[in-house]
């Protein structure tokens, strides 16, 4: 099934987790990528599966993020879920930095063979 | 710009016709025959049709890779701000959080100025091959400037040999890539 016939999830960086993106781990500071991880990336992203519908992630309005911030939460969620079946459930919204959309889906494919 | 070539097409024509005066000799003949001055008329408008459509799209071309060229350029200008800004931050050993601020507008500003580069190309409809590399190095790059343990830790000596390689690899590539839009 393609995911545009799919239901819609919405998750707005700005709006439910922060303005500042922050590090990696959340020992090296606030609002990390583990922490959006945990806190609300996979809940959501299990919700949406459940209910084979996509999450379509608003990445706008913010600072700006770091490689070791999205690779900690959305490779992270690869990780857990394994690459295709994030791809296959995740669509983003990036106007402010268009190629984040790109990087994001290579530190998915790449994030499944991680480490931690 | 544009009136300059023109006006130097026209010289050219110009001297080119005394030039041809100068070599054939002839006498004017006082009786004006009607087949040949219809043929000079012709003659002088297909000249100056051809002219035209030589000076529009000699122009056109030259100005779309001029704008190409300053898409180029200006990527590299965001790559050197990037690279100093990492520069800076490697020399002093920490990452502040007005650095973190300036290092997260400086990947996003240098991200940004290679997708406008790309957006102008498709609307040139130009194919570049040495684009590709520089889109997939700006890849590698924007990693090295915030990623591994940043901005909780400061960049490594290692992290700092990769930046500086891939730095060079893209200024050798978006100059090579100028060349290749110059070459068109």
């Amino acid at each position: 099934m393609s995911a545009t016939a799919r239901a819609i999830r919405h998750l707005s960086v700005l709006k439910e987790f922060t303005e500042t993106p922050g590090p990696r781990y959340a020992e090296d500071g606030k609002f990390s990528g583990r922490q959006f991880l945990d806190e609300l990336l996979n809940p959501r992203f299990n919700e949406a599966l459940s209910q084979d519908a996509v999450l379509f992630v608003d990445l706008d309005g913010t600072a700006g993020y770091a490689t070791s911030f999205l690779e900690e939460s959305f490779g992270g969620l690869a990780r857990l879920h394994t690459a295709p079946v994030v791809l296959d459930h995740i669509d983003f919204k990036s106007e402010d930095e268009p190629y984040l959309k790109e990087d994001i889906r290579r530190y998915i494919r790449e994030g499944e063979g991680g480490t931690r | 710009m544009n009136r300059l070539l023109a006006f130097g097409w026209f010289l050219g024509g110009a001297a080119f016709c005394l030039l041809i005066l100068l070599l054939i000799p002839f006498q004017l003949d006082p009786k004006i025959d009607l087949a040949e001055l219809l043929q000079l008329t012709v003659t002088v408008i297909i000249g100056v049709l051809l002219q035209l459509y030589a000076v529009r799209n000699y122009s056109d071309f030259r100005v779309t890779k001029n704008l190409l060229i300053e898409r180029a350029e200006g990527a590299s200008k965001s790559l050197s701000e990037a690279h100093k800004l990492f520069t800076d931050c490697y020399a002093r050993g920490e990452i502040t959080v007005s650095d973190r601020r300036a290092m997260l507008a400086a990947k996003r500003e240098f991200s940004n100025s290679v997708l406008i580069f790309e957006k102008a190309a498709e609307e040139c409809a130009l194919t570049l091959g040495k684009f590709e590399q520089v889109k997939s190095l700006r890849g590698q790059y924007i990693d090295r400037l915030t990623g591994g343990g940043f901005p909780a830790h400061p960049y490594t000596p290692q992290v700092a040999g990769e930046e500086g390689g891939l730095y060079l690899d893209l200024s050798q590539a978006l100059t090579s890539l100028i060349f290749e839009i110059n070459r068109k």
